[in-house]
């Protein structure tokens, strides 16, 4: 330990004697280490938008439901507890945001088209916050209360049913025994969404109007409620789970929507497979330098070897010389990454392949998300699997014959 | 004035439903054939049909010979559809409600739901005019607004003899879509029907269908069993 100062300024000035292999050697590093962050903060970005607009949908980081209803979404598995006897359980609770909402399959009709749609019967007051529609930038307007009559539809159903904004359109669902249960509304408010699927899936009437339609009285089919933060919804499912009683059944939103909890954790295995991947590539470039660093100084390190220096400081200093070629190009490759982020974070358009992106549910603009955790993973995987690397060359350096390597010629 | 208003808004409601109870009577016995028509083909069905009061129908059809016993009970507002060579009563859920009965232009609805056109609307007489000495009404018809009815207005153009003559279906924006015509009037079954009518879409003329009456019988005897879905599966 007392020769690492001295190892570590022969080192230093190893790196510098040849230094144009060196530049080389950093930039490969440095591009490498770049490659992985800005690369990985991509994905996570379109994966933490993809996730953000799926919770806006579902809505609600905890639901409650009828223990059938996710099995079979129909009116007949809803939930017997009228608005008060909700209120009286949840609305003490203090949780961020909740409403209770009635949601089954519908189909909507104009006088020429007819389409399957999830009907939303909701409180428009009480979904404010959480909704995937801001109501303000509905054309038209949007629901004023859970007793209004009218219906507010995307954009593009309206389009797909050659319909518009003050016409009628016709809802036709099933009432709990199997009756069809059917009604005009009044098209009052056309919405857009981030996801064009959304604009055709989802159609909006209030509570009251569909409750009424429904045949249900006051019941509903799902409770929603909003935590602080959606990585984290455990503090709200207790609290949920312990004002119903067993006979609802309490679901996290990565419950329900398995393919959005299934994307969050698959993107974690995903960083650490891509960074070893670069990585690999990477250490070919990084073992041949070593190796050739090596080879050039044969008599040299014999020459130590012989002037007394001990094997162990031979390797320490070959290591120590890929340590820090690794850490400077890790520097300037986490300077490069910070730098490219940045002036991203107002999104990247890809409208472009908007299309493709949204068939497997990820939105327009990316938004670069460069993460403390992602940039230490790639920092620290990298010096590790650096030492790792630089081992062999290190060894076969220490291992000289001092006499046979200074008499080596080349 | 309002006084005046209401008296002429039941008067044409009266009419409306007169012509329904008319078509339908308390009870009826029709054979039918109905003939689909595309510009590329054409095929035609005969049927068999039993309607009692408002609610009930039974139709059963016995040509062609591969689609001898499909069936279709309705009451009230269900619908149920039976198929000998699938063995199965399938009931029609909301969903398909709005798809064509038996390929036809007639959406199950239009058969399942006829009477609506009573209450469902409001009418009002649009003008009265003398066609070959008899009265006929032109009779406005618009869906109370949360009707369960696509359409801006139906004109209904129906005669003193409660025989429709035309029914015509506008869209909201009052651009006529689709129109059910009575090509031929005359006396059967001890009335005066529509004979043969036409069903057909204004954007595709050469897409129709025609439904054509053989044989009617009113106020006959039919027992509430001949509505029962085990009737639909095994007639007797």
């Amino acid at each position: 330990m007392r020769m690492l100062p001295v190892l570590t300024r022969l080192a230093w000035r190893y790196l510098w004697r040849n230094h144009r292999r060196t530049i080389i050697m950093l930039s490969a590093i440095s591009i490498g280490a770049w490659a992985m962050m800005f690369m990985t903060a991509l994905s996570r970005g379109m994966v933490d938008q993809m996730i953000l607009d799926g919770i806006s949908v579902l809505p609600g980081h905890v639901q409650v439901h009828n223990p059938q209803y996710l099995d079979d979404p129909s009116v007949s598995n809803r939930i017997l507890l009228g608005e008060n006897e909700l209120a009286d359980r949840f609305a003490s609770l203090g949780f961020k945001a909740w409403a209770s909402r009635v949601k089954v399959p519908a189909v909507i009709s104009s006088e020429y088209e007819s389409r399957g749609v999830t009907l939303l019967g909701i409180d428009p007051m009480a979904e404010r916050e959480f909704s995937f529609v801001s109501y303000d930038e509905v054309e038209g307007r949007f629901l004023e209360s859970a007793e209004d009559t009218g219906i507010v539809i995307g954009r593009k159903l309206a389009d797909k049913l050659d319909t518009e904004l003050g016409k009628r359109v016709v809802l036709m669902s099933q009432d709990p025994e199997n009756e069809i249960a059917d009604r005009g509304f009044r098209v009052v408010g056309l919405f857009t969404a981030n996801m064009p699927a959304f604009e055709e899936t989802f159609v909006f009437i209030s509570r009251k109007a569909a409750q009424k339609m429904l045949r249900i009285g006051d019941a509903t089919i799902e409770v929603v409620f909003l935590g602080d933060d959606y990585r984290d919804v455990e503090p709200t499912y207790e609290r949920v789970v312990a004002a119903v009683d067993g006979t609802l059944k309490v679901s996290r939103w990565h419950e329900i929507d398995t393919y959005l909890g299934t994307m969050l954790k698959v993107m974690d295995g995903f960083v650490l497979v891509w960074v070893v991947v670069i990585f690999l590539a990477l250490s070919f470039g990084l073992v041949n330098t070593l190796v050739m660093a090596v080879f050039e100084r044969v008599r040299e390190i014999g020459l130590m070897l012989a002037l007394g220096m001990k094997p162990a400081s031979i390797l320490g200093q070959i290591i120590i010389e890929s340590m820090l070629l690794l850490a400077v190009g890790l520097a300037i490759g986490d300077a490069l990454t910070y730098a490219t982020v940045q002036p991203l974070q107002d999104g990247i358009d890809v409208s472009v392949v908007a299309e493709g992106m949204n068939m497997w549910g990820a939105p327009s603009v990316l938004y670069p998300k460069l993460y403390l955790y992602d940039v230490v993973l790639a920092n620290v995987v990298v010096l590790i699997l650096g030492f790792l690397a630089s081992l062999s060359p290190a060894w076969r350096a220490s291992r000289y014959e001092p006499v046979e390597a200074i008499t080596k010629v080349g | 004035m309002p006084a005046f208003a209401a008296d002429e808004e039941r008067t044409a409601t009266d009419i409306v439903r007169d012509a329904v109870n008319h078509w339908r009577g308390l009870s009826s016995y029709t054979e039918m054939t109905m003939v689909i028509h595309r510009p590329d083909w054409e095929r035609s069905m005969t049927m068999r049909a039993w309607t009692l009061g408002q609610d009930q129908t039974l139709v059963r059809v016995i040509e062609p010979k591969k689609d001898r016993g499909n069936g279709t009970l309705t009451d009230k507002n269900s619908m149920w559809t039976y198929s000998p060579k699938v063995n199965r009563v399938i009931k029609i859920p909301s969903s398909m409600m709005g798809q064509s009965w038996m390929g036809s232009d007639f959406s199950n609805k239009d058969v399942a739901r006829m009477d609506d056109i009573i209450d469902q609307y409001d009418h009002a007489i649009l003008s009265e005019e003398e066609v070959d000495g008899i009265t006929v009404y032109e009779i406005e018809s618009i869906p109370h607004e949360d009707a369960p009815v696509v359409w801006g207005r139906e004109v209904l153009k129906i005669r003193d003899d409660h025989v429709v003559f035309e029914h015509a279906f506008y869209d909201q924006d009052g651009e006529l879509v689709k129109t059910l015509e009575s090509l031929e009037i005359g006396e059967m079954g001890g009335r005066t029907i529509a004979k043969r009518q036409r069903m057909s879409k204004i954007d595709t003329p050469d897409e129709w269908t025609e439904i054509g009456v053989n044989e009617v019988e009113y106020e006959i005897e039919l027992k509430e069993s001949l509505f029962t879905l085990s009737n639909l599966r095994n007639p007797r």
